[in-house]
């Protein structure tokens, strides 16, 4: 949730965010809602996600007051319409032909950035605190110039390969992921420095390439437990060549090598929750809106403990653990947010009418699984 | 009327100030008394949404005011006053044995969506599309099949494969949904297999030529061997099973792409559902049944479709053994029903066909 809030009382210390919802509650809603999702053919999922956002905003509460979703469902349903005509135009488009297929391709980079725009802006009007709406100001030509590569990225490669281009520009092309850090960076320092309340404009003091930074220490992390455990494998190895091959040594150094090879995968699953809460305790805590200032302060084990339950759970569970899990990220989020505004919300007043922004981007990031609420 | 009163926090629409306030219901209003003000609101001028259990209920009111109402008894009363009626899928949701349903309901759907509301869709679907998509997914398999390196050009003779293009008419539907070609091609990995793409081609492997020939001649039996392969493959071009097979793979990927949330396979287009295609067994009977067609129009003996079978049979006697997932061919036997069965179904269809001759 994006917020800031305020105190009527000024309060001298930071205020904690709070969620009242459970998994148990939550799991009705959550089937009933797949239920009809699917009896409709989709339909009803617009209702579905306006009930699911009311549910855990309106459950979370600061200084007195609680969240609020306002979206309007059938501007939602639009905007997953739109979505998946594009995505049904994407998978087909190099089926008819090459022309069809560049034009589906151009439509995209040319449309997705101005839907990821449109969704923020959707979905944060439609959030709502004490009586104020958030709002979303970034500029039009920011956002083609931090989506414009991602979505290339995402797109250009299957294109080139319908074009059965020579594999080895593919390879090039495929080393710019190796920039997907500072992408996904400047897409969230995008988010944060235009987020609104009310008529307030938030602050963010971070460059983009401070956002990349838990990237670079995950990768590193990983990197240091593999050379470790290459050191270790490597001096076993000449111990037990000096030592004749002794069947005792060469057992240790199999048994060191399935370890270090467990540990390995361990650290790449790891980097993904490492980046997710790095990232943003950097970036919220670095956002503050006048006299509020934002702290976030997730704790990497914690949160790795919380989703490999969720995720085994999950599994074992055949799915019917999501809404649990669901419930259990987003209070493991909230109650880790701090708020502090010494003088309370008192400044923020109402903006002079913004355009509310259509959903059809909302829907579409939906697609894209671009999680919009952080 | 009803009346109803209860603690709550208001806020204005203009600044985030919160005013505790007390509201009360009564005679069609709403009144609000805070500290410093007094406001009262016809009913009709109240919007109400979807009280959660520990969540505030929030009004809204026509002004861009809003109020957040604990939860309690009270606040149920307040709602009740002010007239709001649950909605069906508030009561359904608030109940766990009705809750509990749905996921029963939600398994029944999704069992009955795949195994019949797919197949009836595909059909649909299939129906509708024009003749220049079975083109171009034609066009596409082939160059797809050439890029993996599946098929690579034949290694028999130029008079061999002469023959074996002669053979074109005696296959070619008299009003066929389009025209026909046959192309012979090396292919070690599909061994004696042949394939139909759904632009007409048809491909022949140069192990299923060697397979029917007789100390390296092409003879009359062998022809009429390769003939019943052949017209099994142009059922499938004029029942156009690859198509419908299309439609259904991409609604069955959309399907679990919704329910699962993994698009990548909605994404990864075309190629990766080529890929995968297998015809149902269903299709294969049929294909079968326009064989037998094609050689009783030739006059020629059913004997030779059970021959070839049975050779095709024993080649991939082998291949049988390995699990499905781990064999490569998307062509002949991999996919197909049983020898035993479709003999035994050739033989009923040629008796019912020799029938309606006669």
């Amino acid at each position: 949730m994006d917020d800031l809030s305020e105190h009527d009382v000024p309060a001298p210390a930071p205020l904690p965010l709070s969620f009242s919802g459970s998994g148990a509650e939550y799991f009705r809603i959550w089937i009933v809602n797949l239920l009809l999702s699917v009896a409709t053919l989709g339909i009803y999922s617009a209702w579905a996600k306006t009930r699911r956002l009311q549910y855990f905003y309106r459950n979370t509460h600061l200084a007195g007051a609680s969240f609020d979703f306002r979206g309007d469902p059938k501007a939602i349903l639009r905007g997953r319409l739109l979505a998946v005509a594009v995505l049904g135009a994407y998978h087909y488009a190099f089926g008819f032909s090459r022309t069809t297929g560049l034009a589906i391709v151009g439509l995209l980079l040319l449309g997705v950035p101005f839907m990821m725009r449109s969704a923020l802006r959707f979905r944060l009007s439609n959030t709502w605190y004490r009586g104020l709406p958030f709002g979303f100001n970034g500029g039009i030509r920011q956002a083609y110039l931090v989506y414009l590569l991602p979505i290339a990225l995402i797109v250009v490669p299957s294109a080139l390969a319908a074009l059965a281009m020579d594999p080895k520009a593919l390879a090039g092309f495929f080393l710019l992921y190796l920039l997907w850090p500072l992408m996904h960076g400047a897409m969230r320092a995008y988010q944060q420095r235009h987020l609104m309340y009310g008529d307030q404009q938030a602050r963010f003091k971070l460059s983009f390439f401070r956002l990349a930074v838990p990237y670079l220490q995950g990768f590193l992390v990983s990197l240091g437990i593999l050379l470790v455990f290459g050191i270790v494998v490597g001096v076993l190895a000449a111990l037990a060549g000096s030592a004749g091959g002794r069947k005792g040594m060469n057992m240790s150094v199999a048994v060191v090598f399935g370890i270090g090879i467990v540990l390995f995968y361990l650290s790449l699953l790891m980097i993904g929750p490492f980046v997710v809460v790095r990232l943003n305790n950097r970036a919220w805590s670095a956002t503050s809106f006048p006299g509020v200032q934002i702290a976030c302060r997730m704790a990497f084990w914690r949160y790795f403990r919380l989703q490999f339950v969720n995720v085994l759970l999950i599994l074992l569970t055949l799915g019917l653990f999501r809404p649990f899990a669901a419930v259990r990220t987003w209070r493991y989020r909230v109650e880790h947010l701090r708020i502090d505004a010494p003088a309370g919300f008192e400044q923020a007043t109402h903006a002079a009418r913004r355009r509310p922004g259509t959903a059809a981007g909302d829907g579409a990031a939906d697609f894209l699984g671009v999680d919009l609420s952080w | 009327m009803m009346t109803a009163s209860t603690q709550a926090s208001f806020f204005d629409g203009r600044s985030a100030h919160l005013h505790p306030a007390h509201l009360s219901v009564g005679a069609g209003t709403l009144t609000v008394t805070a500290p410093t003000f007094q406001r009262s609101y016809p009913l009709a001028a109240v919007a109400l949404s979807e009280p959660f259990g520990a969540a505030p209920a929030v009004l809204r009111l026509q002004d861009g005011a809003s109020c957040e109402v604990p939860p309690g008894a009270e606040r149920d009363a307040l709602l009740a006053a002010l007239g709001y009626r649950k909605s069906l899928v508030e009561r359904w949701q608030a109940y766990w044995p009705a809750a509990l349903l749905a996921l029963v309901l939600l398994v029944a759907l999704l069992v009955l969506a795949w195994l019949r509301g797919i197949p009836l869709a595909a059909e649909r679907i299939a129906e509708r599309l024009p003749p220049s998509v079975d083109v171009s997914l034609g066009k596409a398999a082939l160059a797809g099949l050439e890029k993996q390196g599946l098929l690579a050009p034949s290694r028999l003779s130029d008079e061999r494969i002469a023959e074996i293009q002669a053979l074109l008419p005696a296959i070619t539907p008299p009003n066929g949904r389009m025209p026909l070609r046959l192309l012979v091609r090396d292919s070690p990995r599909l061994g004696p297999n042949a394939l139909a793409l759904s632009d007409g081609t048809i491909v022949v492997t140069d192990a299923l030529v060697r397979m029917v020939q007789d100390k390296n001649e092409l003879t009359d039996g062998g022809k009429a061997q390769l003939i019943a392969v052949l017209g099994h493959e142009v059922g499938h071009v004029e029942h156009r099973h690859v198509v419908r097979v299309m439609a259904r793979s991409s609604l069955a990927a959309a399907l679990s792409a919704s329910l699962f949330g993994d698009f990548s396979a909605v994404a990864a287009g075309l190629p990766a559902v080529l890929s995968q295609m297998e015809y149902s067994r269903g299709m294969e009977l049929d294909a079968d049944a326009y064989a037998v067609q094609v050689l009783h129009r030739r006059q020629l003996s059913v004997g030779h479709f059970m021959d070839v079978l049975a050779r095709l049979e024993a080649v991939h006697d082998n291949e049988n053994k390995v699990p499905r997932w781990m064999r490569q061919s998307m062509g002949y036997l991999s996919t197909h029903p049983e020898t035993d069965e479709r003999i035994r179904r050739i033989e009923d269809a040629s008796a019912t066909e020799a029938d309606t001759l006669r």
